[in-house]
């Protein structure tokens, strides 16, 4: 009878520690989420400001611009933490817009030189670091997450308890690739 | 020896700025060395004859107490009284070589260091207690000394290099907590909060113990994980300090000073690196060689390479 008991004692403090590492593995991952969110409200902060700037002397790029403040506003309404796939989405797609505007700034000299324009660069680039730092944090999170859920005997806790794998946060083809400095010399 | 192309040619070019601006003070310091070698020796013969006539006296008391009043309470005073006069004999006959390598570091090292960037030498000077137990690397300490301190910019990076000892007295003696050289350098990033990267003890991490509660960090970096466990107040600022590049760069550094401990606290937008060394470093002379012999002075232009191979390797002055 007593082994019994401590057989079964046994089997609940295990059942317990799994529990609690889950919920753990489970809030952090919520917890890179805002992370990531809180980030991007910086790069959101930062947009306008560089978008004024540029206005006074990238007429040409119109477009551009408009397609950026578009984004901006989409990106703004959705939250990482509620939909990360949608989000996900529209943040590559800002990303590879605000690496077209860099590329477009190198042809206005007199705005690529001017402080502000300096000042509102270097603190977007700041601020893509932080992002990519905070989407290190999450993915790593994620990993944890997703390893917990999938493997035995965690998974059997997982599936009863209903927490699911988290979605990864990809970064888009195009920046996964490495240069070939090759390619610009053809 | 840290091997890369830019330091190849810095070692070719300071055989120039050898000769240019060291050569011609060391060779005035060497009737000031032959002056201190003389009084070395006559201390050492006069002080060697003293020494085991005072140990056979210490000896001879030490029986006496023993077998003619059969206690030896007085012994551990007598123990006490060999070691004081042991240690005064020691300091006494080193007093000669301390005299040489503080007046060679008056006449050359600033001139030395200048080669790398503009700095200014101090002596026994020490990097505050405050900031040292900020960093989270060394801690419980009581004792604190400094030995060469130097405080300037290395292709304008601002940096403190300092050789510094700290100890804990205790009741039964003291024990040294860290020797080596600290490393105190502004970092182009600015952050708010402290990412601490300490060497990895394998099994034994859970014997790593911070002033601050700090959350432990792991990173995607294999090798880097092997080599160091990484604590910090924030997860992003962290991720945002050590990108991927940074940490590789940081596998250079740990390469070139292998055998050695080193360890990084990134605070206050600064960057300090304790290196344990546990030797004298930046000693560029030796009362027993030529002053102008070149195995000393090549010592401490590997010790200084070594210190900015640092710099070098964080890419910290490109960013």
């Amino acid at each position: 009878m007593t082994v019994i008991i401590f057989a079964l004692l046994a089997i609940m403090a295990v059942f317990y520690f799994i529990y609690v590492s889950l919920i753990k593995k489970k809030n952090k991952v919520k917890e890179a989420s805002s992370g990531i969110d809180v980030q991007l409200k910086k790069r959101y902060d930062t947009i306008p400001n560089l978008l004024s700037m540029a206005s006074k002397y990238m007429s040409f790029e119109e477009n551009l611009l408009k397609e950026i403040t578009q984004l901006r506003t989409q990106a703004m309404e959705t939250s990482f933490l509620k939909n990360p796939k949608e989000s996900v989405k529209l943040e590559n797609k800002l990303s590879s817009k605000l690496k077209e505007f860099n590329v477009s700034v190198e042809n206005y000299p007199d705005l690529k030189s001017s402080q502000p324009m300096v000042q509102a660069m270097s603190s977007l680039s700041d601020v893509e670091e932080n992002i990519a730092a905070a989407r290190r944090f999450y993915n790593a999170a994620v990993n944890d997450l997703n390893n917990a859920v999938e493997i035995f005997p965690s998974s059997l806790i997982a599936n009863m308890l209903n927490i699911k794998q988290a979605v990864f946060f990809e970064t888009p083809e195009n920046e996964k690739q490495s240069i070939q400095a090759g390619d610009y010399f053809k | 020896m840290i091997q890369s192309d830019y330091f190849s040619k810095l070692r070719a070019d300071f055989d120039d700025f050898y000769y240019k601006n060291l050569w011609y003070k060391l060779v005035t310091l060497e009737e000031n060395r032959i002056k201190h070698l003389h009084r070395f020796w006559l201390l050492f013969f006069l002080l060697g004859i003293a020494l085991p006539l005072f140990c056979l006296w210490a000896f001879g008391e030490w029986m006496y107490l023993v077998f003619t009043e059969g206690s030896s309470k007085d012994i551990e005073g007598l123990l006490k009284l060999i070691l004081l006069i042991g240690a005064v004999i020691v300091s006494v006959i080193g007093a000669p070589i301390v005299a040489y390598h503080t007046d060679v570091k008056d006449s050359i090292i600033d001139d030395f260091i200048g080669f790398f960037g503009s700095f200014k030498h101090y002596f026994f000077k020490k990097i505050d207690d405050n900031i040292i137990t900020q960093s989270q690397l060394i801690s419980g300490f009581n004792r604190h000394s400094g030995d060469d301190y130097f405080c300037g910019t290395y292709k304008d990076v601002r940096m403190i290099i300092s050789e510094e000892h700290l100890s804990k007295k205790h009741n039964k003696g003291e024990s040294t907590i860290f020797e080596g050289i600290i490393i105190l350098l502004d970092f182009p990033k600015k952050f708010n909060g402290q990412t601490v990267v300490l060497k990895d003890w394998g099994h034994f991490n859970f014997l790593h113990t911070t002033e601050k509660k700090l959350e432990r960090i792991k990173l995607e970096d294999i090798i880097f994980e092997k080599e160091f466990e990484v604590y910090g107040t924030d997860q992003i600022e962290a991720r945002y300090l050590l990108t991927t590049a940074f940490m590789e760069r940081m596998l250079l550094v740990r390469n070139a000073f292998k055998g050695k401990k080193i360890q990084f606290s990134f605070f206050d937008s600064k960057l300090f690196i304790a290196i344990n060394t546990s030797k004298d470093m930046f000693e560029p002379a030796s009362l027993f060689k030529s002053s102008t012999d070149r195995r000393p002075i090549n010592d401490v232009l590997e010790q200084f390479i070594s210190v900015f191979s640092i710099v070098e390797f964080l890419k910290l002055t490109q960013q």
